[in-house]
């Protein structure tokens, strides 16, 4: 399988040339630290707009982390790559909106509210459902899982992070970032497993 | 229940790609036998392909500059304004510096003159509490704060000056140690100059500098002999962060062998990059050669996967050149690349005409397929039967025959055409289970006895091998089945059906009556190369079964004429002989025949065997 883990590839800044860049924004160059906003900050939006699914949000959360990482620099030592640590400004980020966003509905919550999303498609034969339309509730029940398992399978799945990265992003041990993303893709199956069931999108 | 954990543990495994090839052509054949899993395996490959088709964040429309502009705006209003640490951490400090000024007089008082008294604590608190940003404890991850290294750790303090010369250094140290690899050389020499480099380069890296990924730079962006030596150790030292700059790197010129020869060096990890590698025109080759390093059924596995995700791609099936390509590569990899094609196939991720052309032009080899069928690449239950089918009837791999006969027996529609496909087979077991799908209705005897014929064209001796082991068996479908066989034989009507049928006689399967029957078509199609036959079962038969010899003598004295059938019966009473002789020399009507039959027999009965035929012609 793998097919989206596999299909990610990047050429990543070389890791030498990046710690200059911190080291010199660290002495207040901002022209540094700019080329490593250009170089992350796409990555960066594209993991948050997974996280709190719109692009606003997203935009703004990403410039927030980037303010945050510019005023924590000098606890950088460069133990992990900036690209993961800024990785881990933005999974915290997204966390402080979600709670202030309030609460969300749970992942049986919106199994049971299927018919709301989809009308009466969600309840007609599987060959019915357009493809399209079960992506959109994999995309909505990614958004609605719990927040832990939510980040760890973004990281894995969708950003293509190996699990030593989602434990390092995370903050948790590889074993428990697997874990967690195993119970994400087992909440996943549950909630969609008849949908899913002899279909492809 | 265990094998259910194990099989799901196994699931999982697969999707992250970390199963490795063997267990998961395993796992699919357990899956193919139990619906559950199934179930649960296409479910969770459904949900991944959902995930492959999530839409992209719309990074393209992302105004960097913008972004930068508010970043800058914010940093510079926080700048303007005095900082001001919240309460607790003006307190914590200065707690801690008390605290510390306390043990510091503790420790003066109470610890060994010459111990030396600890050192004063940091200004952010003890060395090994973390450290937490001034934006807030939830939103800045923590760092480990350590005591400052001795020799002065790269990441501490960087001075491009310091860190181009260290650049420098390791390209010179790679260019020197990869000097003349590749190409022919194995994979352990590159490994021993690996080692080589590490050696060298140790200095370097006990200061802290990350060698390995000063060889990713270096592979990124630097000229390509030095990016061409990164590669190599790159290939042999690296991790998984490499293969994705390596598979990277391929698009710099000048760098496409080594690079292809160092993801070959990675082996499994690389493989997926190289079947990607495959796509990219003028790389098919290459990628190709050093995927094949990695063994068929890895190969197998990966091209199964990269070709299975064509599904994603626009366009219909074939209009890419690259995909013919990848799916002849994969016909190449014995029955793992076949078990792989047929597993597209029931992914509806192949078109039918796909297959058959492989099989049109024949590259699929039928070793292959033989050795699908026999199970080398996990069962062949979960492919679908009419590409089972196919296969069988293109290559006639021998092996097929338990997979047709099963489709033969369960599926209606494709019944005719498996019991076909059987027919063509070589050797006594098809032309059994021909027998026995014919006892049981699913074979119709005009697809049958044609077998039976193309058989005894091509090698008698297999008709002659079956009949033989019907005789036999003791079972009682067998003995039905020896009943059809003895109808085929008969209809045939032909002189290579005299052994088969002379076994049928000589066994206790068929009654007397049939048996004289059996003997009666032997006479009708025998030639001189059966005498010696004939004339060792004349001389065994018992005397209560004296119409058959009659029928035996009679097929004789066709054969070779008077003097010559009365041989066989060896030395007989005069009175008998000049009876005998009276018999088979006058000339015989239709229903004079019969009369004549049952006269000799009278005549032999006295000459015969005396053993009873309860137990058939004895040896």
């Amino acid at each position: 399988m793998e097919t989206v883990l596999e299909k990610r590839s990047f050429t990543p800044r070389p890791a030498e040339e990046e710690l200059l860049l911190v080291e010199r924004a660290r002495e207040g160059d901002r022209r540094a630290f700019d080329a490593l906003v250009h170089t992350h900050f796409p990555r960066v939006y594209s993991l948050l707009f997974r996280l709190v699914g719109n692009h606003e949000d997203a935009e703004d959360l990403a410039q927030e982390c980037f303010v945050k990482a510019y005023r924590s620099l000098r606890w950088f030592r460069g133990d992990s790559r900036f690209g993961t640590w800024t990785y881990r400004i933005a999974v915290h980020l997204a966390r402080d909106h979600r709670r202030a966003q309030g609460r969300r509905p749970a992942v049986d919550e919106l199994r049971a509210g299927l018919g709301d999303g989809l009308g009466d498609k969600a309840r007609a034969p599987v060959d019915e459902m357009a493809g399209r339309e079960l992506v959109a509730l994999v995309e909505r029940a990614v958004q609605r899982l719990p927040e832990r398992l939510q980040v760890a399978l973004v990281l894995r799945v969708l950003e293509g992070l190996d699990y030593d990265e989602v434990a390092r992003v995370t903050g948790v041990t590889s074993s428990t970032a697997r874990t967690h993303v195993m119970k994400a893709r087992r909440e996943l199956s549950r909630l969609l497993g008849p949908l899913l069931e002899r279909r492809s999108p | 229940m265990k094998g259910r954990r194990r099989a799901r543990a196994a699931m999982r495994r697969m999707l992250d790609g970390e199963l490795p090839i063997e267990e998961q052509f395993r796992l699919e054949a357990l899956v193919a036998e139990d619906p559950e899993l199934a179930r649960e395996l296409e479910s969770m490959r459904a949900l991944e392909e959902c995930f492959a088709k999530l839409p992209e964040p719309p990074v393209a429309g992302l105004d960097l500059d913008r972004a930068l502009a508010g970043i800058h705006a914010e940093l510079d209003l926080s700048e303007a304004q005095p900082h001001v640490p919240p309460t607790w951490r003006r307190v914590v400090p200065l707690a801690a510096a008390a605290s510390a000024l306390v043990a510091a007089l503790l420790g003066l008082r109470f610890l060994q003159p010459s111990r030396p008294a600890p050192a004063p604590p940091s200004p952010s608190g003890s060395p090994d509490a973390p450290v937490v940003a001034d934006a807030g404890p939830s939103s800045v991850p923590v760092e480990v704060a350590e005591a400052p290294d001795p020799v002065e750790p790269a990441a501490a303090v960087v001075d491009s000056a310091r860190m181009e010369e260290t650049r420098t250094r390791v390209a010179g140290l790679l260019v020197a140690s990869f000097a003349g690899a590749g190409g022919a050389e194995a994979r352990a020499t590159r490994a021993r100059r690996a080692e080589l480099f590490e050696l060298a380069v140790a200095p370097t890296q006990a200061q802290g500098w990350p060698v390995e990924t000063i060889a990713l730079g270096l592979l990124s962006d630097a000229p390509a002999p030095i990016a061409r030596a990164a590669a190599r150790y790159l290939g042999v030292a690296g991790d998984s962060y490499a293969t994705r700059a390596l598979e990277s790197a391929l698009d710099r010129d000048g760098l496409e062998r080594a690079t292809l020869e160092a993801l070959g060096d990675r082996g499994e990890h690389a493989a997926p990059a190289l079947a990607r590698a495959a796509r990219r025109p003028g790389q098919l080759d290459a990628a190709l050669e050093q995927l094949h390093r990695s063994g068929p059924a890895v190969v197998a596995r990966v091209l199964q996967d990269e070709i299975r995700d064509d599904r994603g791609r626009a366009g219909v099936y074939g209009d890419d050149p690259a995909r013919t390509e990848l799916l002849d590569a994969l016909a190449s990899c014995e029955s793992w690349g076949l078990a792989a094609i047929l597993n597209l196939r029931s992914a509806r991720a192949l078109e039918r005409r796909e297959l058959e052309r492989m099989l049109d032009a024949e590259v699929v080899d039928v070793r292959a397929a033989d050795s699908l069928f026999r199970g080398a690449a996990g069962g062949v239950e979960h492919h679908l039967p009419g590409d089972l089918l196919l296969v069988a009837e293109r290559l006639r791999p021998v092996s097929s025959l338990e997979a047709l006969a099963r489709i033969a027996d369960d599926d209606r529609v494709l019944r005719d055409e498996a019991v076909a496909a059987i027919a063509t087979l070589d050797g006594a077991e098809p032309l059994l289970a021909l027998l026995d799908l014919g006892r049981r209705g699913r074979a119709r005897s005009e697809a049958i006895e044609p077998a039976f014929a193309r058989q005894l064209a091509a090698s008698p001796r297999t008709v002659d091998e079956v009949t033989q082991r019907l005789v036999r068996s003791a079972d009682e479908h067998d003995r039905a089945l020896l009943e059809d066989l003895y109808e085929i034989l008969v209809l045939l009507e032909d002189a290579a059906t005299v052994p088969a049928l002379l076994a049928l006689v000589e066994g206790v399967a068929l009654d007397a009556d049939d048996r004289i029957l059996a003997a009666q078509h032997v006479r009708e199609v025998a030639t001189l190369d059966h005498v010696e036959q004939l004339e060792r079962l004349l001389g065994r038969v018992p005397a209560d079964e004296r119409k058959l010899a009659a029928v035996l003598l009679l097929t004789l004295d066709e054969l070779l004429g008077l003097e010559r059938a009365l041989d066989a019966l060896g030395p007989i009473p005069r009175r008998a002989d000049s009876r005998l002789r009276g018999l088979l020399g006058s000339p015989r009507t239709v229903r004079g025949e019969a009369a004549t039959l049952l006269a000799v027999a009278r005549e032999l009965e006295p000459l015969l065997s005396q053993q009873t035929s309860s137990e058939g012609i004895q040896p």
